[in-house]
């Protein structure tokens, strides 16, 4: 029998690996179609001519969709007033908003019909010059005459920042720039669209079935109840499957008008231009401590990247909220428009490059007061939210200081350029990370089947995290089952409601409701089973009854024993079925509507009450070749406090796959855009790339011990997205440990090494 | 590339006619070398070896060839051992080459520099004539919508002002400053190997020295192939370069050169006789570094006839420090 708390594999693994397991493109109905999207090669203007001439020659191909033939939609606001990933639906006018933005569908019989067809679209356009991030920031006035275009957002300030940095003795004002992301998902996005009657049916790699249910509903005027969408297995998403996008419109509405199931999967460049991507960001962070090291302000202004045609905000300068025990704090962000799909969610969406911006400032602070960088966190360690209210739990201390004895960081040389083997200069860097643990409701309906086995409905995803197998085994131990005998659906919109796999909060919001249908479902057991005369625990108190091997048991004398199919066998019962809903005191019955027709709502780390966070603490080392520019990374050390782990090996399997997220960013990744014309320029895997195995140090990545009562029933935090935060910064700083050069410029290339390095040798 | 193959032969027939419309194109197997070179000699035919790059540019439209001649039934792939030097036929494929115990013993740089490109899955796939043709990985040129004088002759070098971070520092026209992205190629210039082709009615015995085209005589094409004409195999002499030799890149693995070397030296009683250096990732063809073989003298090469476009200034810098690392590791294999 499996333990909460215990290693498990996976349950769907064989199924995985053996191809057993049918992602979205895999379905197939009678007469399949095939859509592919033609992308505008023009980041700004109108579309003056499109030529289909050669696209419908050949006899495969049933026509070719654009502004001037598509089906009407309806906008769809994006997140989070909608689940919409943009609010421009795609082929409804002549516009042109970014390089990539569908222009033309081609739909045909056999992909390779469909795809020369998208090909053989000639499309003319008047093109405007485009708005480019690297162009509007490279005036270099931003700070001083920040401009017109800025879109203001959000602030939040404590204390009084300005009186707190003119009293510090020391301080740091630095600017840091990280560029745009792709997810790179190894499933495509994919979407199959089959009208069965007056129902749709669409195969969607999605991390929110009821979104992706609610944009298609309204996009194309059709009834909710009308749509189901089901998404069993998604070969990651990474925050790229979590809105709507334009292939899965079009799918619907191309199946819709030709009559036909149609597939639409796009290219992996298309993945790179039209389904979102993290925003390329520019920060200013200004620190003042005293000379004892106690910060006494932290300013943190941020300039994201948004679309032309939505605001997409996610908020920098949190992590300096959290992290420090700062009596004076500004953050302000600003968006910055420009000719690009609207940025989306992707895996720690600001707290990624936000963190880069403050720990790299910390690390700075700390050269300044020639102090170590781990003794100038100490110093600030927030013994309560910074803002004042209590922690839920926070064992951020016990990750500095089990990482720094792991790592060995006490025999770290305080200065830079004091380790070298061979030709290889190394240095040792370290940075913290925060990540807020959010929390939706969920439902989950337990079913105990005449043969003793159980089935676990609900409508959320299985992204690769492992939440299939989280399901089953708090199901498992809660029944006293052995794992084989749970079964899990998921991923169908027909199921009981869950939120997005987002925000690292499926572990926080679905698991307590199966703990509670698993709970609910025994408590049921136990009373038919003490009420039936012909039951061994037949008047037995039910407080006196354990579970053990598909049984209930009385705890005082093992061997007296009822399985769960003789107790149901007996009343006569096919089935046993219960459903609970979990969620938090903060979110009530308005908020599970919206949460069940598709809309988000969310409780928020920060409560007046009570702030909840995951911590982490990340030690590097790097080695460097300053004459060929290389740099790798040779060893890591994480240690993470996340409450209670569920399943420590697949929470650790969720910090590596940080890790590896975290070495692209620091080393590998961007999101290149020629200036010029505002078109991506790195749309492939030989332009855009990203860590290779022979990139990925030796690692040792744990959790410390922390438990908390407040986060949910189960005590257990997201591990989803903390692992990335704070990792970067910890490289950067170690490159600086290593060759004495600050790198405030993600990723650190070969070409930034050697004209940094060569300048000073 | 079995779906293609079923689709295009069940839905159009095998006449090019039928397929020239769009991208489709016809599929034939060649027997031998004689039916490939028949079957080649169509318009609008192209050879198919491993298929590692031809598919791609396929798939950008990059290419669209009427027909594909598949030489993987076509022989050509043995490698012979000739008076202690190398013929390779054509279709060997790289991981064959590189682990052929001649090769591995006498051939230090060969099995260097093709272990040092792709990955083991492409490396069992792609074969050594189609390596020596692969076009270049310039994000302008295998975009389309892109000014690109080698995807439309007279449209302008898009790279020359935009993002031309890996572009080429040596040779460079305001035609194309694209590289070429074999490790191969850059090897086998410091070999001097031959290249051996035949056409329907001809052979041809080609220096790799005059095999790739500089982008102010041809900026369309990067080698001196002709339509229908077949790489049969590649020869390498034995001789007084072939063991002291080395290929160094940056990066080592995992991704096309940013600037790599390789060197082979002529030794006697430590000093170089006569060496041979070429370099990748920094010029349309293999770069044949004269300069370097001039003054070897285990001082810093200067690399004279560079010029960087902006973003790609570095490569000049980490040429000078590749090129003697390389020949470092040259010279320290005579020891």
């Amino acid at each position: 029998m499996i333990g909460i708390g215990k290693d498990m594999d996976r349950i769907d693994g064989p199924e995985k690996v053996s191809g057993n397991a049918r992602y979205a493109a895999e379905f197939s109905y009678g007469n399949l179609h095939y859509g592919v999207i033609v992308p505008a090669t023009v980041a700004a203007g109108e579309i003056i001519e499109i030529d289909t001439r050669e696209a419908i020659a050949d006899r495969n191909v049933l026509a070719i969709l654009d502004y001037r033939n598509a089906p009407r939609m309806e906008s769809v606001p994006v997140f989070p007033l909608g689940p919409s990933g943009e609010s421009v639906m795609p082929l409804q006018d002549a516009r042109v908003l970014y390089a990539g933005q569908a222009v033309a569908l081609a739909v045909a019989k056999t992909p390779e019909a469909a795809r020369d067809a998208a090909g053989s679209v000639r499309v003319r356009y008047r093109e405007v010059q485009p708005r480019v991030m690297s162009t509007l920031l490279a005036a270099g006035t931003l700070w001083t005459e920040p401009p017109d275009a800025l879109w203001q957002t959000t602030d939040v300030t404590r204390g009084n920042v300005q009186s707190g940095l003119a009293r510090a003795d020391f301080l740091v004002d630095a600017v840091f720039d990280t560029p745009g992301h792709s997810h790179n998902a190894l499933e495509l996005g994919a979407a199959m669209a089959h009208w069965d009657g007056e129902r749709l049916l669409l195969h969607d790699s999605s991390q929110w079935v009821l979104g992706t249910r609610n944009t298609v509903s309204r996009a194309l005027g059709i009834p909710l109840d009308r749509v189901r969408v089901l998404s069993p297995y998604v070969g990651g998403g990474f925050g790229s499957k979590c809105f709507t996008w334009a292939h899965t419109l079009l799918a619907a509405a191309a199946a819709r008008y030709f009559g036909v199931p149609v597939q639409i999967v796009l290219t992996r460049a298309q993945t790179h231009l039209a389904f979102g991507s993290r925003p390329a960001a520019h920060q200013r962070i200004t620190i003042g401590a005293r000379a004892d090291g106690k910060l006494v302000g932290i300013r943190h202004h941020a300039v994201a990247q948004t679309s032309t045609h939505d605001v997409f905000l996610r908020a920098a300068g949190e992590v300096s909220e959290v992290l420090y025990a700062c009596p004076n704090l500004e953050t302000r962000h600003w968006l910055l428009p420009v000719n690009s799909s609207t940025p989306t969610n992707m895996r720690a969406p600001a707290e990624s490059y936000g963190s880069f911006a403050l720990e790299s400032a910390m690390d700075e602070m700390a050269v300044r007061l020639k102090l170590d960088p781990l003794e100038l966190r100490r110093r600030n360690l927030p013994a309560t939210h910074p803002d004042g209210m209590r922690w839920s739990s926070c064992a951020l201390g016990r990750c500095y200081e089990e990482g720094a004895q792991a790592f060995g960081w006490d025999k770290r040389p305080l200065a830079a350029q004091t380790m070298r083997e061979g030709g290889e200069l190394i240095g040792w860097g370290m940075a913290a990370g925060t990540y807020g643990c959010y929390r939706s409701q969920a439902a989950v309906a337990a079913t105990l089947r005449a043969d003793g086995a159980v089935e676990l409905r609900c409508a959320t995803q299985e992204i690769g995290t492992g939440t299939r197998t989280l399901m089953a085994q708090i199901a498992a131990a809660t029944l006293g089952l052995s794992a084989e005998r749970i079964a899990v659906y998921l991923g169908d919109t027909d199921l009981p409601t869950a939120p997005v796999h987002g925000a690292s909060r499926t572990a926080g919001s679905v698991a307590p409701a199966v703990l509670l249908a698993a709970q609910a479902l025994l408590e049921r057991l136990i009373v038919l089973a003490i009420s039936q005369i012909e039951s061994p625990l037949a008047g037995c108190p039910a407080d006196a009854i354990e579970v053990w091997n598909g049984s209930l048991q009385l705890r005082e004398e093992p061997g007296r024993t009822d399985p769960f199919s003789a107790i149901l066998r007996r009343a006569g019962l096919l089935e046993l079925r219960v459903e609970r809903r979990a969620g938090p005191p903060e979110l009530g019955e308005e908020d599970w509507k919206k949460l069940a027709s598709g809309v988000n709502s969310i409780r928020m780390p920060k409560t007046e009450r009570l702030a909840m966070y995951g911590f982490v603490a990340h030690f590097v080392e790097v080695r460097v070749r300053p004459e060929f520019g290389s740099l790798r990374i040779t060893r890591a050390v994480m240690r993470a406090a996340a409450g209670r782990i569920l399943n420590p090996k697949q929470a650790r399997s969720q910090l590596l796959g940080s890790l590896v997220f975290g070495v692209g960013m620091a080393l590998r990744e961007e999101v290149k855009i020629d200036p010029r014309n505002g078109r991506v320029v790195s749309a492939s895997p030989t332009d855009y790339h990203l860590p290779a195995f022979a990139d990925i140090p030796q690692t040792d990545l744990d959790f410390v011990n922390e438990e908390d009562t407040d986060v949910n029933e189960l005590g257990a935090k997201g591990v989803g997205e903390l692992g990335l935060v704070g990792f970067a910064a910890a490289v950067a700083n170690a490159v600086w440990h290593a060759t004495g050069e600050r790198f405030r410029s993600l990723p650190i290339t070969p070409a930034k090494l050697i004209t940094t390095l060569g300048e000073n040798r | 590339m079995r779906l293609l193959q079923q689709h295009r032969l069940g839905d159009r027939g095998s006449s090019p006619g039928a397929a020239a419309d769009m991208n489709g194109f016809v599929y034939e197997r060649a027997i031998d070398a004689e039916d490939g070179l028949k079957k080649g000699a169509l318009p609008g035919a192209e050879f198919l070896g491993g298929g590692t790059s031809l598919l791609d540019l396929m798939k950008l439209r990059v290419e669209m060839p009427r027909s594909l001649v598949d030489l993987n039934h076509a022989g050509m792939n043995e490698i012979e051992i000739i008076s202690g030097g190398l013929r390779i036929g054509a279709l060997a494929t790289m991981s064959q080459v590189a682990s052929h115990s001649h090769v591995r013993d006498n051939f230090p740089l060969l099995r260097q520099a093709l272990l040092a490109g792709a990955s083991p899955q492409l490396r069992n796939a792609a074969t050594i004539g189609g390596n020596l043709r692969q076009r270049p990985r310039c994000f302008y040129f295998r975009e389309s919508g892109f000014r690109c004088n080698k995807r439309v002759p007279g449209s302008g070098c898009d790279a020359l002002f935009g993002d031309n971070e890996s572009h080429a520092v040596f040779g460079t026209s305001s035609e194309c400053i694209a590289v070429n992205p074999s490790d191969l190629a850059t090897a086998l210039v410091s070999l001097e190997a031959t290249v051996e082709t035949r056409m329907a009615d001809a052979r041809r015995r080609i220096a790799i020295a005059d095999f790739f085209v500089r982008p102010e005589e041809d900026a369309r094409r990067e080698t001196v192939i002709e339509p229908g004409e077949l790489i049969v195999a590649i020869e390498i002499e034995a001789g007084p370069r072939t063991r002291n030799a080395a290929y160094v890149k940056v990066p080592p693995a995992g991704g096309f050169a940013i600037v790599s070397a390789a060197v082979s030296l002529d030794l006697e009683d430590g000093l170089v006789k006569s060496a041979r250096v070429a370099m990748g990732g920094v010029a349309h063809i293999p770069w044949r570094a004269h300069f370097a073989e001039e003054r070897l003298t285990g001082r810093r090469a200067k690399m004279s006839a560079a010029r960087g476009r902006g973003k790609n200034d570095y490569k000049i810098a980490l040429g000078r420090e590749v090129l003697a690392a390389a020949l470092g590791q040259a010279a320290g294999a005579a020891q």
